[in-house]
C-alpha cells in the first residue's frame, strides 16, 4: 500500500510540474505587459521600464519560472496587478465559493446518477429503463448554462424562491449563502448526472452478468439483495473512475456557471484575470484549477484502492 | 431483449438523422432565404412576441428570432466542422503514429494527452482568447485543440487492436512499411470507430461553441450565434422570457440529434461496440 | 420417493428469430444419497438443466415441465420459496472458481454468508463454522486465508472455497457443474476425491455435470448421456460406459482423450459438430451425424428402450448399434 501511495504521489507531482510548465509558457507568450497593466496606458515609458525591473520581468524566463514555483512552494503567491491584494487571500476567498459549489454539485450528481442508473439497470428493458435512458440522453444534450437560465426564469423570476444571481456571502449566514448556491449546483449537476447515470447503468448491467452474481443467487440471496450486497460495490469501481474524470468537467462548468449567476468564485476570477491581463493572477488561478483536478484524481485512485483489493497488487 | 435493443438503435439512427437533417437544412436554406434579413433591425419592433410576421418574435434590436436561429445554425455547423476536423486530422495522425511506432513516441503522445486533460477546457479557451482575441477563430482553435487528445487516444486504442491481426502480419511479411500498412489496413479498419466518435465530438463542439459565445469569447456580433443570443436574452429575461428559450432548444435539437446519430451509427456499424456504453 | 424428480423438462431460449429449445423433454430422478452424472458435448444443455433446477435460468431462457424436489414442483414455486431452498437445501458449484467468487469480498465472508442468510447467525459464529469447514475441505492455512481475497488464492484453493460455500448449510442436493474443468489434472483429482468423500460422508445427492467421461466414471454411480437437449442413454455407469447402447455414447467413448493428449485440448472426435440451436425437428436428433441412420430415424423420435438392467437408450435399433460398433 505504501509503495502504491508513493508511486501515485510521484505521478501527481510530475503532472503538476508539467502543468506548471505549460501554464508558464502559455502565459509567457500572451501579449500584454504587467507593468503597463499596473501603471495604465498613459504611463511614462521610463516608469514602465523601471517597474519591469522591479517586478523582475527583465530576468531570463528560467529564473522567473523558478522564482514563481519557488514562491508557490513557500506559500508566497504574489500580489495581483489589478486587485492590488495578495493573491493567496484572493484565491482562498474565491475557493470558499467554488469548492462548496462543486462539492454540492458532485453530491447531487452522485445521488441522482446512482439511483437512476441502478434503477434502470435492475429493470433492464422495462418502460422505466427506457424512460431513464431517454431522460439522460436529453440531459446530455442540454447546455448547462441554458438550463441555468431556465432555472433562473422559473425559480427566481417566476417563483422568487432563490436569488437570480450573486452570492450572499458566508457572513450572511450558512442558509443564505447556500441558497445562492442551490440553482448553480443543480445546473452544474444536470449534465454530469445524465452522463454518470448512463455509466452506472452499464456498469451495473455488466456486473449483473458476472458469474459471482449467479453464485450469490445460488446461495439464496434474492435478486435485490444480491445486487446490493455483491453487485453495487463491483459496479462502483467503474463509476468512481468516471466520477474522477467528471470532476474536471465540473470545474470547467463552474467557470461558465459562475458567470451566469454572477458568483464571485474561482472561475469568474480566472475569467476576469484573463480579460484584464492580470498575468500573475492568471498563472496562479489556472494552476490552482489544475491542482484541484489532479488532487481529485489522486483521491479517486485512493478510493479505487479502498474499493478493490486487487488494485494494490497491480499498481 | 436483443430484438428491442436493435429496434432502439434503428430508432436512434432515424430520429438522430432527422434532427440533424433539420438543423443542416435550416443552415443551408438560410444561405438563400430567411424570413427576414438577418441583420435587419427595427427598434420600433423590439422584444415582440410570436406573430404571423415574426414567427418566434423579435429580439432587443427588433431582429427576427427565427431568422437568427436559422443563421445561427450555420455558425454552429461551420465552427463545429472545422474544429472537429482539425482535432480529427491531427489527433488521428498522432494516434496511429503512436500505435505504429510504440516506444517513447507512444509514451510522449499519451502523456501530452494526459496534461491536456488536466486543464479545464474552458479555461484554456479563455487563455487562448487573451492571446488571439475573441472571435470564431479562437473558438475553433480552442475546441479543435481539445479534440486532438480525444481522437489521439481513440485512434491509438483502436489501432493497437488492429496491429496484432493476421492480415497485418501478412502485409509486413510482404515487406510493406508501417506507413503503408497504417494507410492501407489500419485506417480503413478503425474508420467506423472514428466516425462514431467524430459525430459525438461534433455534438460536444456545438455545446462548447455555444458556451464560449455565451461568455463573449466565441462568435462576435453581429454574426448570429445561439450562445450569443442566450447571453443577450438573459439581460431581457424579465421582459421577454421566450428569447431565452428558443436558442437553447435549437442547441438541444442539434446536440441530441448528433448524439442519437452517433449511438445509432455505432450499433449499425459494429454491433460489438454497442455493449458497455 | 425420489429427492429430485425431473419430468419432461424444457428450457427454451428466446431468440430474435423465435424460440429455440435448448433442453427438450429431459426426465430423470435422483434419490437421497445417490449420485448421477450428466455427460455430453459442449452446448448440449447440461448447464441449462442444472440452472433450471436451481431456478437460475439466465435472462431470455424459460423452463417448462416439472422439477419435483422433496415433493414440490420448483418451477411453480414463488421466488422467495426458491431463495429459501437455494444455498440451504439445494447448492451448486460452478465451473470457473476465478469468476464465481466475488473479487471484492474476503473468502471467509463469502463462505459464511449462507449461514447468515438462512440461519440468521451472527458474524462470529458463522465465521467460526466457515473456518471449520474450510479446514475440512483441505484449504491449507485456512485461518489466515479467511481474510484473503480470491485473487490471492490458486484455482484449486478457490474451488475448495466454492465447495465449502456450497456445503455450509448442509444441502440435500449438490449440483456440481464441471467443477474441475478449469483446474490442473493433479488438482482435479484432489477436488474429485474431496467431493466424493464429502458426498459419501454427508449422504447428499450429487448431480455431477461433465463432458469428461473419465471424471464421471470415477465419481458417480449412474450416468445420463445428453445430446442436443435430450437424454439419449441412461443407466449405471458400468453399463453405460462399459456397453454403450447408443451410437452417440459409443462415439463419445471412442473420443476419450488419450493419456498423452495435451491438457485443455477440446477433443471433438465424434464426427461432425453439434448443430446450432434451432426450432425442433422430428426424428432422432443424432441422425445427421449417425453412421447407422436410416429413413425411419428421421420420421419419429426414437423412444427410450431397455438396453440392459436399469439401462435404457433412445435408438431404434440398440442391438444393431452395438453390433456395428463392437470391434
Ligand atoms: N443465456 C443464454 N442465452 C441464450 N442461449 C443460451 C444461453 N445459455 C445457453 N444457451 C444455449 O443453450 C445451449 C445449451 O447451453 P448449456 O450451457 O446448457 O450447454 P452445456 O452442455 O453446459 O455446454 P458446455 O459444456 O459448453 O458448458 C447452447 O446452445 C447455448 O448456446
Ligand atoms: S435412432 Fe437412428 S439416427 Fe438415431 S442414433 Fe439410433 S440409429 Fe442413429
Ligand atoms: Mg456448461
Amino acid at each position: 500500500m505504501s509503495a502504491f501511495l508513493v508511486r501515485r504521489l510521484l505521478t501527481l507531482a510530475a503532472t503538476l510540474l508539467a502543468a506548471s510548465l505549460v501554464i508558464f509558457v502559455v502565459v509567457e507568450v500572451l501579449p500584454g505587459d504587467p507593468a503597463r497593466t499596473i501603471l495604465g496606458p498613459e504611463a511614462d515609458p521610463e516608469a514602465v521600464a523601471a517597474l519591469r525591473v522591479r517586478l523582475g520581468l527583465e530576468r531570463p524566463p528560467a529564473a522567473r519560472y523558478l522564482a514563481w514555483v519557488g514562491g508557490l512552494l513557500g506559500g508566497e503567491f504574489g500580489v495581483s496587478y489589478t486587485y492590488h491584494v495578495p493573491i493567496g487571500g484572493l484565491l482562498a476567498e474565491r475557493l470558499a465559493i467554488t469548492l462548496p459549489l462543486a462539492a454540492v454539485a458532485m453530491a447531487l450528481t452522485t445521488a441522482i446518477a446512482l439511483s437512476a442508473g441502478v434503477y434502470a439497470a435492475a429493470r433492464r428493458g422495462s418502460a422505466g429503463d427506457v424512460a431513464v435512458m431517454a431522460l439522460t440522453q436529453l440531459g446530455i444534450a442540454v447546455p448547462g448554462f441554458w438550463f441555468a437560465i431556465l432555472l433562473i426564469l422559473l425559480f427566481a423570476v417566476e417563483l422568487g424562491w432563490f436569488p437570480a444571481g450573486g452570492f450572499a456571502g458566508w457572513d450572511a449566514g450558512i442558509g443564505a449563502a447556500l441558497r445562492s448556491l442551490v440553482l448553480p449546483a443543480i445546473a452544474l449537476a444536470l449534465v454530469q448526472a445524465a452522463i454518470l447515470a448512463r455509466v452506472t447503468r452499464s456498469a451495473v448491467i455488466e456486473v449483473l452478468d458476472e458469474d459471482f452474481m449467479r453464485t450469490a443467487r445460488a446461495k439464496g440471496l434474492s435478486r435485490r439483495a444480491a445486487l446490493w450486497r455483491h453487485g453495487l460495490r463491483n459496479a462502483l469501481v467503474a463509476v468512481v473512475t468516471v466520477m474522477g474524470l467528471q470532476f474536471a468537467n465540473l470545474t470547467a462548468g463552474a467557470v461558465v456557471l459562475e458567470n451566469v449567476f454572477a458568483l464571485p468564485g474561482l472561475g469568474r476570477l480566472a475569467f476576469q484575470a484573463i480579460s484584464q491581463r492580470d498575468l500573475q493572477l492568471v498563472r496562479d488561478v489556472v494552476l490552482l484549477f489544475a491542482v484541484v483536478v489532479v488532487a481529485v484524481n489522486f483521491l479517486v485512485d485512493l478510493l479505487y484502492a479502498v474499493i478493490d483489493p486487487r488494485v494494490k497488487l497491480s499498481a | 431483449m436483443m430484438g428491442s435493443s436493435r429496434g432502439a438503435s434503428t430508432a436512434s439512427l432515424w430520429v438522430g438523422g432527422g434532427l440533424v437533417g433539420v438543423v443542416i437544412a435550416a443552415a443551408l436554406v438560410s444561405l438563400a432565404w430567411t424570413p427576414h434579413p438577418p441583420t435587419a433591425m427595427a427598434l420600433s419592433e423590439r422584444l415582440q412576441g410570436p406573430s404571423a410576421v415574426h414567427w418566434l418574435g423579435t429580439d432587443h434590436f427588433g431582429r427576427d428570432v427565427a431568422t437568427l436561429l436559422m443563421a445561427g445554425a450555420r455558425t454552429s455547423i461551420v465552427v463545429g466542422v472545422i474544429a472537429v476536423g482539425l482535432g480529427f486530422v491531427i489527433g488521428v495522425a498522432l494516434g496511429v503514429l503512436a500505435a505504429a511506432r510504440r516506444g517513447w513516441l507512444d509514451e510522449l503522445v499519451m502523456r501530452l494527452c494526459d496534461i491536456t486533460f488536466a486543464l479545464p477546457a474552458v479555461l484554456s479557451a479563455i487563455l487562448l482568447t487573451a492571446w488571439l482575441g475573441p472571435g470564431p477563430a479562437t473558438a475553433i482553435v480552442a475546441i479543435g485543440v481539445f479534440n486532438i487528445p480525444v481522437f489521439a487516444r481513440i485512434a491509438r486504442g483502436a489501432a493497437l487492436t488492429i496491429w496484432p491481426r493476421e492480415f497485418i502480419l501478412a502485409a509486413r511479411v510482404a515487406g510493406k512499411g508501417a506507413f503503408r500498412i497504417t494507410l492501407e489496413h489500419v485506417l480503413p479498419n478503425i474508420a467506423s470507430v472514428l466516425l462514431v466518435q467524430a459525430t459525438i465530438q461534433f455534438a460536444i463542439a456545438i455545446l462548447a461553441e455555444a458556451a464560449l459565445s455565451y461568455l463573449g469569447i466565441g462568435t462576435q456580433p453581429p454574426a448570429p450565434s445561439w450562445g450569443r443570443m442566450l447571453n443577450e436574452a438573459q439581460t431581457f429575461m424579465y421582459l421577454a422570457p421566450g428569447l431565452a428559450v428558443y436558442p437553447g432548444l435549437a442547441i438541444v435539437i442539434a446536440v441530441l440529434g448528433l448524439n442519437l446519430l452517433g449511438d445509432g451509427l455505432r450499433d449499425a456499424l459494429d454491433p460489438r461496440l454497442a455493449r458497455g456504453r | 420417493m425420489a429427492l429430485l424428480d425431473v419430468a419432461d423438462l424444457w428450457a427454451v431460449v428466446e431468440a430474435p428469430t423465435g424460440e429455440a429449445p435448448a433442453v427438450r423433454g429431459v426426465s430423470f430422478a435422483l434419490a437421497h444419497g445417490r449420485t448421477l452424472g450428466i455427460v455430453g458435448e459442449s452446448g448440449c444443455g447440461k448447464t441449462l438443466t442444472a440452472l433450471a433446477i436451481m431456478g437460475l435460468l439466465p435472462r431470455g431462457v424459460h423452463g417448462r415441465g416439472r422439477i419435483g424436489f422433496a415433493g414440490v414442483d420448483l418451477l411453480t414455486q414463488p421466488e422467495d420459496t426458491l431463495c429459501r431452498l437455494r444455498g440451504q437445501r439445494l447448492a451448486m458449484i460452478f465451473q470457473e472458481p476465478m469468476t464465481a467468487l466475488n473479487p471484492l469480498h474476503p473468502v471467509g465472508r463469502q463462505v459464511a454468508e449462507p449461514l447468515r442468510i438462512h440461519r440468521g447467525m451472527g458474524q462470529a459464529a458463522a465465521y467460526a463454522q466457515a473456518l471449520r469447514l474450510l479446514t475440512e475441505v483441505g484449504l491449507d492455512q485456512s485461518a489466515r486465508r479467511m481474510s484473503q481475497f480470491p485473487h490471492e488464492l490458486s484455482g484449486g484453493q478457490r474451488q475448495r472455497v466454492m465447495i465449502a460455500m456450497a456445503l455450509i448449510c448442509g444441502p440435500d442436493l449438490l449440483i456440481a457443474d464441471e467443477p474441475t474443468t478449469a483446474l490442473d489434472v493433479t488438482v482435479q483429482a484432489h477436488i474429485l476425491d474431496l467431493v466424493r468423500a464429502l458426498v459419501d460422508e454427508r449422504g447428499m445427492a450429487l448431480l455431477l455435470i461433465s463432458h469428461d467421461l473419465g471424471v464421471v466414471a470415477e465419481t458417480v454411480a449412474e450416468v445420463a448421456v445428453m445430446y442436443r437437449g435430450r437424454i439419449v442413454e441412461r443407466g449405471p455407469v458400468t453399463a453405460v460406459l462399459g456397453q454403450p447402447a447408443h451410437p452417440y455414447t459409443q462415439g463419445l467413448m471412442q473420443a476419450l482423450p488419450r493419456l498423452d493428449a495435451r491438457r485443455g485440448e477440446r477433443h471433438r472426435v465424434v464426427p461432425g459438430a453439434v448443430p446450432p440451436l434451432g426450432p425442433p425437428e422430428p426424428g432422432c436428433a443424432f441422425a445427421a451425424r449417425c453412421a447407422l441412420a436410416e429413413p425411419a430415424c428421421r420420421t419419429s423420435d426414437p423412444p427410450m428402450a431397455p438396453a440392459g438392467p436399469d439401462h435404457t437408450a433412445a435408438c431404434i435399433h440398440i442391438a444393431a448399434a452395438r453390433g456395428a460398433w463392437r470391434p
